[in-house]
């Protein structure tokens, strides 16, 4: 018996081991006993509470959008200004010309989750993959209004389709770029040729331009906070036929504002996208050693309680399971399209130029 | 011995000359008024002195020191040159009551708290305001506001004591009540007074010398009656006294080294001259001065006009007479008036009356006049 | 030489010379340098346009953003379109807000309306609150679910959806700046009317005129330089407004000369922004400068005479209460409703449902859960609304202090010298940061500070940056108060002083300040609240460290946290309001009484 509770208190020892971090890097941080983050995701707010409960660090977590987190630290660490410590970013179709490339943004793996975290996840190391998907009334209408994203350019759905403004938030340009992708174009006018029963003729480039164009002179409804577009889609009561491609983990509102959200997986040929949330220490980090402690605490399953509690958000971490009821990341990133950062990068312009000449 | 002396004092502003080639000298103990029409320089000189405003070049000492010379770089601060300035608007401190305003001076040239409330005391008999002290400037009437103006200017024991049209904010009988205050004043606390104004009457009445300015330039500096009575030019006769010196238009002819003879269309007059003072030649058009005074109102047919208006006011009368096609201003005293369009005749029989040059307004000669 | 020395020796004996020159210096440094930066920045590669301008590098020289403003496919969307709106949205404003104005003047000032001491009061409500709080209202009350997120009260208590032009873009943004400057236009032409010798028109009622002829042949005529003037700070104003059609004309993707300079120069594409943000500088400088030459003209031509006799007031009749009642009822609608909205928003869980039961004080006390509140505590236990309350705090008390400080010394320096040419060059300068847009103003700043200058660090991300281009943005107000204090001093008061050798500080702080007290608190006072209430000059240049209240609202209100968005409005009017009634009753300055804006 004795010799049972020393095994189970020696195997509890190793795997607290394996997942905390070393205790000079914990002292170095209580030493600078601060640490400042800029995130994309307002729910480092949670996980900043729970780490500085644990630690006694505190910590100043600032929710920004997309472009600002750009803006600001390109401007801040460009101009040898101190602000952020780490950040947690997305856009790669911005951030690695922008941020990395200049040497502003620098990538941090623990040593510990090296052999965890999957090698391609490692650099810059992600925190989590985000999905967006179709979304729809699930009050008004118990089956999708629509199956196919060509419907989205049909004259009924004139000014009922929402979409983030990509401007605001560039991983929604990135997945316009992606449609132009020659593979991913084809699909498209694979799947014009299913809804119409003709085949696609093209006024632009390619099917992927066509798209765009399409919903755009379509009354596409341009928002600036998914939260917003939760609201517009998922209100009850309203007899609301509209559909928008909206942070899926915004879902989590059913329950807590009664909203009526559900994805519609079966969209031809997408159900929607994913992009990567990265990790990364900034260039002047006035406190690296929390930094990097606070780094490692995400990649846990208590500092990805926040995000892990909901659908909609994957952590890097194989080990940290998705929200129970949610499909794991596998299953998602069949029915999405992710971000190839090489096309991304020679055609993101283009995509911004095209949309120019018809959005604002 | 404060004796104030401007030597070759010049003040411009931009291109514009506010004073030019200044030459003054000050007696200790004058009351000397500076006399001028308004933007002549009369105030700029005196702040000028009280070293308000700063020379663009000359010199000027009070009581033997340089306080300002433009050769030596001398520009001492007001509060050196030992003056007291005593504003038109009184520039009392607002918010500050009586005793303050007369105290803050001096506390800040280091009396001691004493010799200040002795002071501040002695002043405000001095100028009868001890029962003010407490009283804020706004509470105070027009004529008591002045008087604390001037018992602060006079409280640090300044051996000038200069000032700016001091009376021309208080209604006439206080400022004449005012005038008598100040010459006594003058001789009480035995200092020097510049005094700025642009009222003759005033500057006549004050002064023991007036200095009379024109754009920038002094005409004239003499005793009051010397002023009145020997005008150096035109304008001197014309801004002193009212009413006014009649000018009349004429052209000098038949010059004799002790008279000549002055005409117009109208008029001929033989002068005959009491003393000279420049050059003329035959033909020269000039200006006769005449003061209403110097005309006497007859009942003979001589000179026959007619009365054009009439202004008695009791101790004297001023009557404007048509002679001819000319208005003359005449004064008679007494209690006289004169009905309009009657008829009467005008005698000239003092011997005041001036030639002026036309082209310089310098005068020429003066005398009796003989009229034809 | 010596001579040459000696004059400047002299020169600079006089303080009001040092301050003269000192004050040229820095602030050619802070309003004229900057101008040329940013003139720069136009033909400059950013390092996030690097990689649009094909084969540049950044730093490089470039006519891109110009060709690209003007010339190219993206020309339309981007410049011609948002210009046509900026143009179109002014000048309807102008007209609403002299309309509604000006009929409020006339009433309140020739009719014997009744109630006319409360309606004047509440008519200037809507200028002293920010506009964007109008705008926030206006979305509370009809925003739909079309576009908005949960429909607002209108539709929840009618059940009629409102459309979208009703509820966002050219109609809202019209309406919301035309009450906020209608009370301008209020203050400008009543003050003529009320002054206005009333024989004027009473010579033309004896000459037996009609009512409508007198107004048409009399009192507009005299009105109409007022009117002009309110037109042009009118439009001038609406041409730089930025977070009203950002929150009514975004979700319509109504776009304005703001917005796209906002849009712009956040990442995209600075060049662009740049210039936009000159040619606004450029329009802006010339519509006051106009205002300029007709508020002089119109001093030249008094028919203001002060006394105003009783002139008889138009009888309403049977309509009187009527129309009075009407009048107060909106009045009130407009000023105390949208109090209300953002209280009751701000408890509101489930958006759109307006039963008891959906409220909570989860956004003002709450700990944050991810499910409610995406993990942001409720606003008073949360850090960062403090942080932001402090920063909004500290910022507008430097701003007033360095801004009422500089005003008094430009007002010293300006009132001493008068007539001299440095002195008038000092008068303009001063008063220059009035013309130029807020958020174009936050531009230049940005352009100028972002990167080292000289012995200058780059000032980005600091405080520092915030209190510069506050301070100067309202150096106006103080220096127009400083200017007028001193000169209505007059000369002699000071220099009672200087008789008395008493020093340049000691006659400051002794004589003039304290004389002058309630003119130079209200050089303090209107950049403080002006400061408190404001979003676009400080939005460019906020980092998330240097945030304040309005530029926490604004992200609140981006991400569509309606609950914390109102909450915070409701915290900044608390605010503004507060600070405006404390400085009216000790001083009797109030926003309303600047100079416009």
């Amino acid at each position: 018996m004795k010799r049972n509770i020393l095994f189970v208190m020696i195997f509890v020892l190793i795997a607290l081991m394996a997942f905390s971090a070393s205790q000079e890097l914990i002292e170095a941080a209580k030493k600078e006993g601060k640490v400042v983050v800029y995130s994309i995701t307002s729910r480092i707010k949670n996980a900043a509470e729970a780490f500085e409960a644990k630690y006694g660090i505190s910590v100043e977590a600032f929710n920004l959008k997309g472009y600002e987190l750009i803006e600001k630290v390109s401007k801040e660490v460009g101009g040898g200004i101190v602000g952020a410590d780490f950040v947690i970013a997305q856009d790669g179709g911005r951030i690695f010309g922008e941020l990395v490339e200049p040497g502003y943004l620098e990538n941090y793996v623990p040593e510990d989750f090296k052999d965890v975290i999957p090698a391609d996840y490692q650099n810059p190391l992600r925190l989590s993959m985000i999905t967006k998907v179709f979304i729809y009334n699930s009050e008004t209408y118990t089956y999708p209004p629509v199956v196919n994203v060509w419907a989205l350019t049909d004259p009924e759905f004139r000014g009922q389709f929402f979409f983030k403004d990509p401007f605001q938030e560039g991983v929604n340009m990135n997945f316009l770029t992606m449609i132009t992708k020659p593979e991913l174009s084809e699909e498209l006018a694979a799947a014009y040729k299913r809804y119409y029963g003709k085949p696609i003729e093209l006024t632009e480039e390619n099917a992927g331009y066509e798209w765009i164009k399409g919903v755009l002179e379509n009354g596409l409804v341009l928002m600036k906070s998914d939260t917003t577009m939760a609201g517009s889609i998922g209100i009850k009561g309203q007899g609301i036929d509209k559909v928008g491609l909206c942070t899926y983990s915004k879902v989590r509102y059913r329950e807590t504002k009664n909203l009526a959200l559900l994805p519609i997986m079966g969209m031809d040929p997408f159900a929607g996208f994913y992009y990567p949330s990265y990790l990364m220490l900034t260039e002047n980090a006035d406190n690296p050693n929390a930094a990097k402690l606070f780094i490692e605490y995400l990649l846990t399953e208590p500092g990805f309680e926040p995000w892990s509690g909901s659908e909609g958000t994957y952590s890097s971490n194989p080990n940290i399971l998705p929200h129970p009821g949610d499909n794991s990341f596998e299953i998602w990133s069949k029915l999405l399209i992710g971000e190839d950062p090489e096309y991304l990068f020679s055609h993101r312009i283009d995509v911004e130029e095209f949309w120019n000449a018809f959005a604002y | 011995m404060p004796e104030i002396i401007l030597k070759d004092v010049t003040k411009k502003f931009g291109e514009v000359f506010a004073v030019k080639n200044l030459n003054l000298t000050i007696e200790d103990r004058d009351f000397v008024t500076l006399l001028g029409p308004s933007g002549c320089g009369k105030t700029t000189t005196l702040r000028m002195i009280s070293g308000l405003e700063t020379p663009t070049e000359g010199e000027i000492s009070i009581d033997g020191k340089i306080v300002f010379s433009s050769e030596q770089q001398i520009n001492l601060p007001p509060d050196k040159r030992n003056i007291g300035l005593l504003f038109q608007n009184y520039a009392l401190w607002p918010h500050m009551t009586v005793y303050q305003n007369i105290a803050f001076g001096l506390e800040n040239l280091k009396w001691k708290k004493e010799e200040i409330q002795n002071r501040v005391q002695q002043m405000g008999e001095l100028v009868k305001i001890s029962e003010l002290m407490e009283r804020y400037p706004a509470e105070l009437s027009g004529g008591q506001q002045q008087r604390v103006a001037i018992a602060r200017t006079l409280a640090p024991n300044p051996k000038v004591l200069l000032m700016d049209e001091p009376l021309s904010n208080l209604d006439a009988k206080l400022r004449m009540e005012m005038r008598v205050e100040l010459k006594r004043l003058h001789v009480e606390i035995k200092s020097t007074f510049v005094y700025v104004t642009h009222d003759q009457l005033e500057a006549m009445t004050l002064a023991t010398k007036i200095c009379l300015i024109n754009e920038g330039v002094l005409n004239q500096y003499d005793t009051p009656l010397l002023i009145y009575d020997d005008p150096v030019n035109r304008f001197v006769g014309d801004f002193i006294g009212n009413p006014s010196m009649n000018f009349l238009e004429m052209k000098i002819e038949k010059i004799n080294e002790d008279s000549c003879s002055l005409k117009n269309d109208e008029m001929n007059f033989k002068m005959n001259f009491r003393a000279k003072s420049g050059e003329y030649t035959n033909g020269q058009e000039v200006y006769l001065g005449i003061r209403p005074e110097d005309i006497q109102l007859t009942e003979s047919d001589k000179n026959t006009s007619t009365i054009y208006s009439a202004l008695p006011s009791g101790m004297e009368t001023i009557v404007k007479v048509k002679l001819k096609d000319v208005i003359l201003s005449v004064v008679a005293f007494g209690r006289v008036d004169f009905p309009v369009d009657t008829k009467i005749g005008l005698a000239f029989n003092t011997s005041n009356y001036h030639v002026f040059n036309k082209e310089t307004s310098q005068k020429i000669a003066t005398g009796d006049l003989e009229m034809f | 030489m010596t001579k040459i020395f000696n004059k400047t020796r002299i020169f600079f004996q006089k303080p009001e010379n040092v301050i003269l020159i000192v004050l040229l210096i820095i602030l050619i440094y802070l309003t004229i340098i900057p101008l040329f930066s940013i003139a720069g920045d136009t033909f400059t590669v950013h390092s996030s346009e690097a990689r649009r301008i094909r084969g540049s590098e950044v730093g490089d020289l470039t006519l891109y953003h110009w060709n690209y403003v003007f010339l190219s496919r993206a020309s339309e969307n981007l410049f011609y379109k948002p210009l046509f709106n900026t143009i179109l949205v002014s000048l309807s404003t102008c007209a609403f807000a002299l309309i509604v104005g000006g009929l409020f003047a006339w009433l309140i000032t020739r009719t014997n309306l009744r109630f006319k001491k409360v309606i004047s009061t509440l008519m200037l409500f809507p200028y002293i609150m920010p506009s964007w709080t109008l705008a926030m209202a206006w979305l509370n009350f009809f925003k739909n679910s079309n576009i908005g997120g949960a429909p607002g009260l209108f539709t929840a208590i009618t059940g009629i959806p409102t459309p979208n032009w009703f509820a966002f873009g050219f109609f809202p943004i019209v309406i919301v700046l035309g009450l906020h400057y209608a009370p301008f236009a209020y203050i400008l032409i009543g003050g003529i009317l009320r002054n206005m010798d009333a024989n004027l028109e009473e010579a033309a009622v004896i000459l037996k005129t009609s009512r409508f002829k007198i107004i048409r042949k009399i009192t507009i005529p005299i009105v109409m330089p007022a009117v002009l003037s309110t037109f042009l700070l009118v439009f001038s104003s609406s041409m730089s407004a930025f977070a009203v059609p950002a929150f009514l004309g975004a979700p319509v993707r109504f776009q304005v000369l703001t917005t796209q300079m906002f849009r712009t120069l956040n990442g995209v594409n600075p060049g662009v922004g740049y210039i936009i943000a000159s040619l606004m500088i450029i329009i802006g400088t010339l519509i006051l400068t106009i205002n300029q030459i007709i508020i002089g003209k119109r001093k030249g031509f008094t028919t203001v005479t002060g006394k105003s006799s009783n002139i008889s007031l138009v009888n309403l009749g049977k309509v009187r209460t009527v129309v009075s009642s009407v009048l107060l009822f909106i009045l009130i609608a407009i000023s105390v409703l949208p109090l209300l909205t953002f209280t009751l928003q701000s408890f509101l869980v489930e958006p759109g449902n307006y039963s008891l039961d959906n409220y909570s004080t989860i956004f003002w006390t709450g700990e944050g859960s991810p499910d409610i509140a995406s993990g942001e505590p409720g606003i008073l236990k949360n850090k960062y609304v403090y942080k932001g309350l402090t920063n909004s705090f500290m910022l507008s008390l430097a701003v007033a202090f360095i801004a009422g400080t500089v005003g008094i010394l430009v007002g010293y320096a300006v009132a001493k010298n008068r007539g001299k040419r440095s002195s008038n060059f000092l008068d303009r300068l001063a008063f220059f940061p009035y013309l130029i847009p807020s958020m174009a103003f936050g531009a230049i700043y940005l352009s100028m500070f972002s990167v080292q200058r000289g012995i200058i660090p780059s000032l980005y991300g600091t405080f520092a940056i915030l209190i510069l281009v506050g301070s100067v943005k309202y150096l106006p107000f103080a220096s127009r108060a400083g200017i007028n204090a001193i000169l209505q001093l007059g000369k002699e008061i000071e220099e009672a002083a200087v008789i008395f050798g008493v020093g340049w500080w000691k006659r400051m702080v002794r004589i003039i300040i304290p004389i002058q007290k309630p003119t130079f608190i209200s050089g303090y006072l209107l950049p403080f609240i002006s400061s408190m209430r404001e979003l676009s000059l400080y939005i460019l240049l906020v980092t998330p460290s240097t945030s304040i209240l309005t530029t926490m609202l604004f992200q609140y209100n981006e991400k569509g946290w309606d609950q914390y968005a109102n909450a915070i409005v409701l915290l900044i009017i608390l605010i503004v309001l507060t600070f405006n009634f404390i400085i009216n009753k000790v001083t009797g300055a109030s926003i309303d009484k600047g100079i416009g804006g």
